[in-house]
């Protein structure tokens, strides 16, 4: 069930409905049951796989808590989660690169399976992966309730596109049954506005019919053009996943949970090592915790730690997708890492507050990732270099379309505004008035921005994140 | 009561500012486009209208009512030159078990059988004598693009059928998952369609008015998108060769993205094949005759352009054959019927003027069949 649509508003009212009539020692009862409905409302088949999934790790993390040899029962959970992940997103394109080797070996060559790929498979799995490395490694207490490790995973705000959670993060506030305030309830309210006017208004409605469009006619055009295109994708992939947690953020909220930010304006980093601090951070967070340090991270030498990044981030390609844009889009960013830190570049800006006198970098980063995400949008290789060629004519000052133009120029003020309100939340909060005239003001204000985007919902498509 | 004050504002403004903004623009969007852009919906609304005629008819026995479903191949062409018209005509000189036929359609554009799941129990009501099914193998993918979904089909499918559409179907290749199957049945229990109907009308008609804004900003300033890229890429998705008579034909990489799954054979665990035997089943069980047909396929090009596979056809048509033997329905293969010179375009619709009347031949293919099954049909009460 699509966040953005009117079936979800009427599921959620429902649910937050029966959340707060609940009991709070009964709270995650009602949100499990809650929470497996939202997932059988999509395919009630994949159910099944869920739990099994579940039932499997559940039992190896037990044992595994019991166990002498704790390793192994690590290793038997990971693998198994990987391999359902595999069968499931990989195998057709496993099979699909290997046709030729396979054509030549075999009398007869096996059919590429096309799954259905379940439901947010890629994010859950990730989830389970954390929950028991981190039970391994002592960073949290073993969990010894089913149904609660199998609410952690399938909380329904967090359960198809993320943000990835860690045990640390939800887990005590399942076991406290959640904290209902006003201030929640009012901050949940204008998370799930503010994201549905991101995906339905900015991402569907002004950003992604100019970038389908030219997609589907990939090097056609001058290379302004494709820069063009290419920066109304940056923002289009940004509002729709951004909006996406916003909403799932601001449902938890309703519900009385908080979940972390996934998303602090990356385009305003003012290089790729920051990027990568403001973008998609949970998943950012996860591939540095278990794949990059545990590979070595830059702890064995020098070529070693570039070879690690790289491979890092090509996983995390093959993560989003199974596809070779995909793998390339993670390689170009390993790649651009490498470089960045090989030169000597700063990793250490995320932490100073950007400032104008940074506005070069930041420009030059913002285009840096117009060119390493156009590979993220393009369905096949093929169509990736085609795009790639429309760089080559080099002619970036022609051809530049006028309201799409204009659209990057307002999402990157809106990028701007929506830093600055961050970081003012609490004082502007603070020095909100309270009285009549302010509630009718903010009533209408949520009012016209659900208006709008209602009326341009018919545009709406999937999120992007959720195919992951 | 002080506390429940704040909500009240609060609710009262969101409500009124929310229905201001979107009554605002609907209304100006009516005047900037007053035209409505096609939308699956309208199918539905069709459907409604032809579907009654055919329940109609079932009272009278001295009309038999054949019903055609299927996509554009059916029905894309001017009135009285479509393939139900020309059905019509054939059928009407021909001798029959009964004083009249009346030949009926509900095909449109992008049909296919699960969107015909969705709305079989409509059909099933009309109670037609026969039912034409048409199968165009451009249309059988590894997947199904977004432009076909129209879920709101499955607002009319009976309680009885939901579970096996929930959890027996793979109906999410359609587009249809369980929310929006339960979603549309809400609406239709609830007497809304009509009002969800508006409501998507409403919401398309914004969708064209960035198209607008470009154009007015070019008009204007002279800021035109070098190229457009809408232009080109009606250009460019087509990429066709340009042939006398101004048609067009697919290159290699788009007639193996429509053809390529039925030129290497069809599996007969397909999600399009799981579908289509659920629906002759549900016709079976109704005791309504079927005849299923494969519409005519520019195979000429398919050869050119080296998609074609003869292993792979044969595979697809006895896979399509073996569902109609095993729900008794009639099939018809009518792939090759023409050569390349009779197709309008890359879609597989046909020309409808002399010297090639494409629909006009195929009908003359299909009428014998069609006046068989009514024999069969007929003689058996």
């Amino acid at each position: 069930m699509l966040f953005s649509t009117p079936q979800y508003a009427l599921f959620l009212a429902m649910a937050v409905i029966a959340v707060r009539l609940a009991p709070r020692n009964r709270r995650s009862i009602v949100l499990l049951a809650i929470s497996i409905v939202f997932y059988s409302l999509w395919l009630p088949v994949y159910l099944l796989l869920l739990g099994f999934d579940l039932a499997v790790n559940y039992l190896m993390l037990r044992r595994m808590v019991k166990s002498e040899r704790p390793r192994a029962y690590l290793a038997v959970a990971v693998v198994f989660t990987l391999a359902l992940l595999a069968r499931f997103k990989y195998a057709g394109f496993a099979i699909e690169t290997a046709m030729p080797l396979l054509t030549a070996v075999m009398d007869v060559p096996p059919e590429i399976p096309h799954l259905f790929l379940p439901l947010g498979i890629s994010f859950y799995s990730f989830q389970i992966i954390a929950l028991t490395v981190d039970t391994y490694r002592g960073d949290i207490k073993p969990i010894d309730s089913f149904w609660r490790y199998v609410l952690f995973i399938s909380f329904f705000p967090q359960l198809i596109a993320g943000p990835i959670l860690r045990g640390s993060h939800l887990l005590p506030q399942l076991m406290s049954g959640g904290h209902i305030t006003r201030e929640r309830s009012h901050r949940g309210m204008w998370l799930l506005v503010s994201g549905a006017a991101k995906k339905l208004i900015l991402a569907d409605f002004l950003l992604a019919p100019f970038v389908n469009d030219a997609y589907s006619v990939p090097g056609y055009g001058s290379a302004g053009y494709h820069l063009c295109t290419a920066f109304c994708f940056l923002f289009q992939v940004y509002y729709d996943f951004s909006g996406y947690v916003d909403m799932a953020r601001g449902s938890a909220l309703l519900l009385g949970f908080e979940l972390p930010h996934n998303f602090l304006e990356p385009y305003l980093s003012r290089n790729p090592a920051e990027f990568w601090r403001r973008w998609h951070i949970t998943l950012s967070d996860w591939l540095r915790d278990y794949v990059y340090i545990p590979l070595g991270g830059n702890r064995l030498g020098e070529l070693r730690g570039y070879t690690n990044l790289t491979i890092t981030m090509v996983l995390g390609g093959l993560w989003h997708g199974a596809a070779w844009p995909f793998v390339m889009w993670g390689g170009l960013h390993g790649i651009w890492l490498a470089i960045h830190r090989l030169a000597g570049g700063d990793t250490r800006t995320f932490d100073r507050p950007v400032v104008w006198a940074d506005a070069p970098k930041v420009a030059a980063t913002f285009v840096g990732m117009a060119f390493v995400q156009a590979s993220f949008r393009s369905p096949s290789l093929a169509v990736a270099l085609e795009f790639y060629g429309g760089f080559a004519k080099f002619d970036f000052f022609t051809g530049w379309p006028p309201v799409q133009t204009a659209i990057v120029v307002l999402c990157f003020l809106l990028h701007i505004a929506e830093r600055w309100v961050r970081l003012h939340m609490p004082e502007l909060r603070a020095r909100a008035r309270q009285g009549h005239l302010a509630t009718l003001l903010e009533g209408a204000l949520a009012g016209v921005l659900i208006g709008i985007c209602w009326a341009v919902s018919g545009a709406g498509g999937e999120f992007i994140y959720f195919q992951f | 009561m002080s506390r429940l004050v704040r909500p009240l504002l609060l609710a009262v403004a969101f409500c009124v500012a929310a229905v201001a903004t979107i009554a605002t623009i609907y209304t100006g969007g009516k005047a900037v486009h007053p035209a409505l852009p096609p939308l699956g919906i309208w199918s539905v609304v069709q459907m409604g209208f032809e579907l009654a005629k055919v329940e109609a008819d079932a009272f009278d026995d001295q009309k038999a009512t054949v019903l055609m479903i299927g996509d554009s191949t059916v029905m894309a062409y001017p009135k009285g030159r479509t393939l139900y018209d020309q059905l019509q005509t054939v059928l009407d000189r021909q001798s029959l078990p009964v004083p009249a036929v009346q030949v009926y359609s509900v095909a449109a554009q992008g049909m296919t059988p699960g969107n015909f799941y969705l709305a079989l129990d409509g059909i099933v009501r009309a109670k037609p004598d026969i039912v034409t099914i048409a199968l165009n193998l451009g249309v059988i993918r590894s997947y199904l693009p977004p432009v076909l979904r129209r879920p709101e089909l499955a607002g009319w499918m009976s309680a009885r059928r939901l579970p096996r559409a929930l959890v027996g179907l793979p109906l999410q290749h359609y587009g249809v998952t369980a929310d929006q199957l339960l979603f549309h049945q809400l609406l239709v229990r609830t007497r809304q369609p009509r009002l969800w109907f508006v409501q998507r009308r409403e919401q398309a008609r914004v969708g064209h008015f960035r198209q607008y804004a470009e154009d007015y900003v070019a008009e204007r300033t002279g800021l035109r998108t070098e190229p457009i890229a809408r232009a080109a890429r009606r250009n460019a998705v087509m990429r066709s060769e340009t042939l006398p008579g101004d048609r067009n034909r697919f290159n290699e990489r788009r007639a193996d993205e429509f053809f390529g799954v039925s030129m290497r054979g069809l599996d007969e665990n397909h999600f399009t094949m799981r579908v289509l035997e659920a629906l002759l089943e549900e016709l079976d069980a109704a005791g309504i005759s079927v005849v299923m047909y494969v519409v005519p396929t520019n195979i000429d090009h398919l050869r050119d352009v080296g998609v074609y596979n003869e292993a792979g056809l044969s595979k697809t048509l006895s896979v399509f054959r073996a569902a109609a033997d095993r729900y008794g329905a009639y099939f018809v293969d009518a792939h090759d019927l023409l050569s390349d010179a009779a197709f309008r375009d890359a879609f597989g619709h046909l020309f409808y003027d002399e010297p090639i009347n494409g629909p006009q031949l195929l009908a003359e293919r299909l009428a014998p069949d069609v006046a068989r099954v009514l024999r069969r049909r007929r003689g058996e009460r």
